[in-house]
């Protein structure tokens, strides 16, 4: 370009794209900024000082280093939140399984009978052995049985202490859960909330007993698992777990089954009922549902307060609105959802 | 201690700089909110140019090597947020004196202007302020400003574009474009005033002639 074409349009004074004001700024910062401008040994001199070799502390120069790179220092800050996620500690409480007390009283309960009592109660909790102590309470022999179960098995020792009623005993059991705390990292913690099962080469019933050892090691003391073929190729796995928060402890989140083939999370329908009930009796039903390629969830308050059909039809309803039409029956405790049929 | 390349290098540099180093340095403090910002670019970019002068190959393209590697500096130093972290806009040319036998009033006016114009310029991207200052300030060709940012001719026609349409909204939005005052000895005692009061160092609305304010006029047609 030549000068003089340069120096016509210098100044900015027809800057008709706008105010003249901004053509008269223009040229006033022009001037200014011509003005006292170094000589050019001043400025390579000054460059000069500033080139390496003139030594400056390393924070300073690292410093400088990442602020000149903004995306580097984004990625190592990245790196530093991510390491301290693997490295920083964090405490939570997790039930690793029951202490249950059979105390019977009562009645002329021979020893003999005591030894049976308690076999037949170690073998209903799986216990690897149980303790046995008489005391005598208001001139009554009474016998306590301990035992220690790996799982949640609230359930059948109530069945066993209501057997020894039928039988005349007078027994009351009571289960206190064992909980330790565990001290992990935080990406630990969260991958213990994600159980992930390989269905690679498993048979059913393989299948099936890996689920259940995995949720048991996952804390998930009462599950029902079960896994069937369907056809050729289908497979259906039902699970059916509870978990229960004891008042004052710590709320534990069930942990989340991911089954994958060839290292790839597994598709297909399914369908995830979860109920949650507050110290209130309040049941929130949280239904996710994933049918031919569509996925939501309904959540639904205060479930309890509506009957099987109306819950069912609330829930498809709100499937529907989702884009999912599904026929939803509701049994009690059981939701079945299914693709409606053509 | 210098090893004798990089003294030869530094002499070389030397010799390319000298004839568009004026123009280089102003460039840099317009790109700026403040000629001390601006000198520390062209220093940056100078320190820059050193290391990477054996990449130069064809000489006489030095002035769009030389600007393209200061526009670099000043995109990255845009990136780290220095220019919003810069002096003051009231203390950007706080550092100037009044030259012997101007009008003060005059003197004063420019002054706004220029801080006016450089607050205006920074609410700009970088890449929208380098087609401001290199295309309507100093004055350089779209060809010779898309040699310099290494971008096609249509990518600095829309930054000018866009940059122009910034500047104008900024300016109506501050009410900047007002009247002139009808006697201008008034406006140069106004403005002497100012000048006596700090108070009122606040940027002024500037009086100047009125315009045809939004000629539709497409200038150069690049709009």
């Amino acid at each position: 370009m030549s000068e003089q074409r340069r120096s016509d349009r210098r100044g900015g004074g027809d800057a008709r794209w706008g105010p003249e004001t901004i053509g008269h700024d223009l040229e006033a910062l022009r001037s200014l900024s011509d003005q006292g401008s170094p000589e050019l040994e001043t400025s390579l001199g000054a460059a000069r000082r500033r080139a390496p070799g003139v030594k400056r502390e390393g924070f300073a120069m690292a410093i400088q280093f990442l602020r000149a790179r903004p995306a580097l220092a984004t990625v190592l800050g990245v790196i530093v939140v991510a390491a301290g996620l693997l490295v920083i500690p964090i405490s939570y409480e997790r039930t690793v399984g029951y202490d249950v007390t059979l105390t019977l009283a009562g009645g002329n309960v021979a020893e003999p009978q005591v030894r049976e009592i308690a076999r037949g109660f170690k073998e209903t909790l799986g216990a690897t052995g149980a303790t046995v102590m008489a005391s005598m309470e208001n001139g009554r022999l009474t016998y306590v049985l301990e035992a220690s179960a790996s799982r949640d098995v609230r359930g059948p020792a109530q069945a066993f202490a209501r057997g020894l009623e039928n039988l005349g005993y007078s027994a009351k059991v009571t289960a206190t859960p064992r909980r330790e705390t565990v001290s992990t990292s935080v990406y630990a913690y969260a991958m213990s909330r994600v159980i992930e099962i390989s269905t690679d080469g498993k048979s059913a019933a393989q299948l099936e007993s890996e689920i259940r050892q995995r949720l048991l090691a996952a804390g998930v003391m009462q599950a029902d698992v079960s896994v069937t073929d369907v056809g050729e190729h289908g497979r259906e796995v039902r699970i059916n777990a509870q978990r229960t928060s004891e008042s004052g402890a710590s709320h534990e989140e069930m942990p989340e089954l991911v089954l994958t083939r060839d290292g790839k999370p597994l598709g297909g329908d399914m369908v995830q009922v979860r109920k949650k009930k507050d110290a209130s009796g309040a049941v929130t039903l949280l239904v996710a549902v994933t049918l031919e390629g569509k996925a939501t969830s309904v959540e639904i308050p205060n479930a309890e307060s509506l009957g099987d059909a109306a819950l069912g039809a609330e829930i498809q309803s709100r499937l529907l609105a989702a884009g999912i039409d599904a026929v939803v029956t509701v049994h009690g405790d059981e939701i079945t959802v299914e693709k409606r049929q053509p | 201690m210098e090893s004798r390349s990089a003294q030869a290098t530094w002499e070389r540099l030397a010799t390319l700089l000298g004839p568009i180093h004026r123009s280089a340095i102003a460039t840099a403090r317009r790109l700026c909110r403040s000629r001390g910002d601006g000198d520390d670019l062209y220093q940056e970019s100078v320190l820059r140019a050193f290391e990477k002068l054996h990449t130069l190959r064809d000489e006489s393209r030095f002035r769009s090597w030389f600007y393209a590697t200061l526009l670099s500096r000043h995109r990255s130093r845009s990136r780290r947020l220095f220019w919003k972290r810069q002096v003051p806009l009231e203390q950007a040319f706080s550092g100037e004196r009044e030259p012997v036998g101007e009008d003060g009033g005059r003197w004063w006016e420019r002054m706004q202007g220029a801080v006016r114009a450089a607050e205006a310029l920074s609410t700009l991207e970088a890449v929208q302020r380098e087609v401001i200052v290199l295309f309507e300030i100093d004055g350089y060709t779209i060809e010779e400003v898309a040699d310099m940012q290494r971008a096609s001719i249509s990518a600095v026609k829309s930054r000018l574009s866009r940059g122009r349409r910034k500047l104008r909204r900024f300016y109506e939005r501050r009410g900047w474009g007002g009247a002139a005052p009808a006697d201008p000895a008034a406006a140069r005692e106004d403005a002497g005033r100012n000048r006596e009061d700090p108070a009122r160092h606040a940027i002024a609305a500037p009086r100047l002639a009125t315009a045809p304010a939004y000629e539709s006029v497409k200038e150069r047609s690049h709009e």
